[in-house]
């Protein structure tokens, strides 16, 4: 197309008229062409103004509080959950052309040790053999020492094999636990986004006051996501467990234990439906409790 | 290209200082800006409940994608009125149109319209819309027309053709030319004051 050709296709951008292909190849165009950013700005700019035209609502205070709290989670989730980290399939990649590298080596060195040690080769290399006793004794120890290359050599590859085979599950396991990273993280933002979201703020009790949790819980389907930070490690044969509490009645979440740093992250199905609900976490014994029995060490209610 | 207005430049920093995670930032991103947004989206939804979802999910999304705001592709406020509008357009699509008939003719109720609290701005706002609402009415009353159907009513240039039982290629060269004047007669209207 020609520049003449965008110039045309400025306006219908603008008015959110173009279909996806047209539109793909207007924006290359606008990388280069300053004169068409310049007009499709000035015509963005313009059509939006119509936003003016229509009377303004003032969305209710509840709103406002929930729109806080939700990006307060998002904020809260992005320290803990680092997209960096989550999304960095280099580590991966790595991992797999340093084990193609390796496979690559092994490979090369069997071949070596096939051309050396081929009984073929050793034969056909003593032409001048006949069938006699010198050949019998000759072949006999010939046949021993393949043999015993053939039996070290198999060790050498058992032994390649096997290290190949850990270094595949390793990177197995590597991806896998990215993958479950990027499914939570995916998880929680669709949660985020879910109109039926709550967010509650947590904050730290008598046994931990330094410690605070962000919670967001989908009424429609009871799904909760849940980060803390300050809480002390957990004693042996013990856990945090969160709660849902329902008309003064708490409901039991799942169990989880803080990192070295006091941090914790927890996904869980909870009761739905539950309209203004307060969350709390207790420490408990590991396998966790039908009714709260430890010290209550987080509590907060939904916004 | 004339300079950014101040009041743009202001818009400009707050969606900077959310990209960096500022909380305040934001909230006077939303202070500012949800009555127009929610106006808007209802407008284009005609159901509150709807509209008032989707301005939640447009908050999100301005919080997460205000890195990606360009000034040099245009106002901060048209960033924003882009998104809720592409939001609302997408769930406007989602939804069968005969429950969407329903929602209608349910959600005629009349709404509570910006009141004292959100005062602060609208001296400013009240000029361009002023402004605005001039300049569209410059424009003849079939350029108007399309502009309308196809920001505010997020219909499709062949939707309006069809329903306007008119030919494509006239709906087209009418939005072209509306959207030209448009821009135009706002330029001659705001000036430098508000761009």
């Amino acid at each position: 197309m020609r520049h003449e050709d965008y110039k045309q296709l400025l306006a219908l951008e603008a008015a959110g008229g173009l279909d996806k292909d047209e539109r793909a190849s207007l924006e290359e165009h606008l990388h280069s062409c300053e004169e068409c950013r310049s007009e499709f700005r000035e015509m963005s700019d313009a059509i939006a103004s119509l936003a003016y035209t229509v009377a303004p609502v003032v969305p209710p205070a509840h709103l406002r509080a929930n729109v806080l709290a939700r990006i307060r989670a998002a904020a809260a989730l992005e320290i803990l959950v680092d997209p960096s980290e989550a999304l960095d399939t280099s580590r991966a990649a790595g991992s797999k052309s340093d084990g193609a590298r390796r496979s690559a080596t092994a490979d090369v060195d069997t071949r070596g040790l096939l051309g050396r040690l081929s009984l073929w080769q050793l034969l056909k290399g003593r032409p001048s053999l006949g069938l006699g006793a010198a050949f019998a004794t000759t072949a006999l120890v010939l046949l021993g020492i393949t043999s015993l290359a053939l039996l070290s050599r198999n060790q050498t590859l058992s032994t390649e094999v096997a290290r190949l085979y850990g270094q595949l599950r390793e990177t197995q396991s590597e991806l896998s636990g990215q993958r479950e990273q990027l499914a939570s993280a995916r998880d929680v933002n669709d949660l985020l986004a879910s109109p039926g979201a709550r967010f509650a703020e947590l904050s730290g009790k008598k046994p931990a006051p330094q410690a605070h949790a962000m919670l967001a819980y989908d009424r429609s389907t009871g799904r909760a996501v849940m980060m803390a930070t300050g809480l002390p490690p957990a004693p042996a044969g013990h856990a945090y467990q969160l709660w849902l509490i329902a008309d003064n009645k708490p409901l039991p979440g799942g169990t989880f234990k803080a990192d070295a740093e006091g941090r914790a992250r927890m996904s869980d199905h909870l009761p739905s439906g539950v309209g203004n609900p307060t969350f709390a976490v207790t420490l408990e014994r590991e396998g966790g409790e039908v009714a709260p029995k430890g010290d209550m060490y987080l509590l907060g209610s939904a916004s | 290209m004339t300079a950014r207005p101040e009041q743009d430049e202001f818009d400009a920093e707050l969606l900077r200082a959310v990209a960096r995670g500022d909380e305040s930032a934001f909230a006077q991103v939303y202070d500012r800006y949800s009555p127009i947004l929610l106006g808007l989206l209802l407008r284009i939804l005609r159901s509150r409940p709807e509209a008032e979802d989707v301005l939640q999910e447009v908050c999100l999304q301005v919080w997460q994608q205000a890195r990606s705001f360009d000034p040099a592709r245009g106002r901060a406020f048209t960033w924003l009125v882009t998104l809720a509008r592409s939001r609302a357009i997408d769930r406007l699509r989602a939804v069968d149109s005969r429950e969407r008939a329903a929602l209608r003719s349910a959600e005629d109720a009349p709404v509570e319209v910006a009141g004292a609290e959100w005062a602060d701005d609208a001296a400013i706002r009240g000029e361009r819309a002023q402004a605005v609402r001039g300049a569209l009415a410059e424009l003849p009353e079939e350029q108007q027309q399309v502009l309308v159907l196809a920001y505010l009513e997020g219909m499709s240039q062949s939707e309006i053709a069809a329903a306007k039982n008119q030919p494509l290629g006239t709906v087209k060269t009418r939005t072209r030319s509306g959207l030209k004047k448009l821009s135009e007669a706002l330029r001659t209207k705001l000036g430098q004051q508000v761009a």
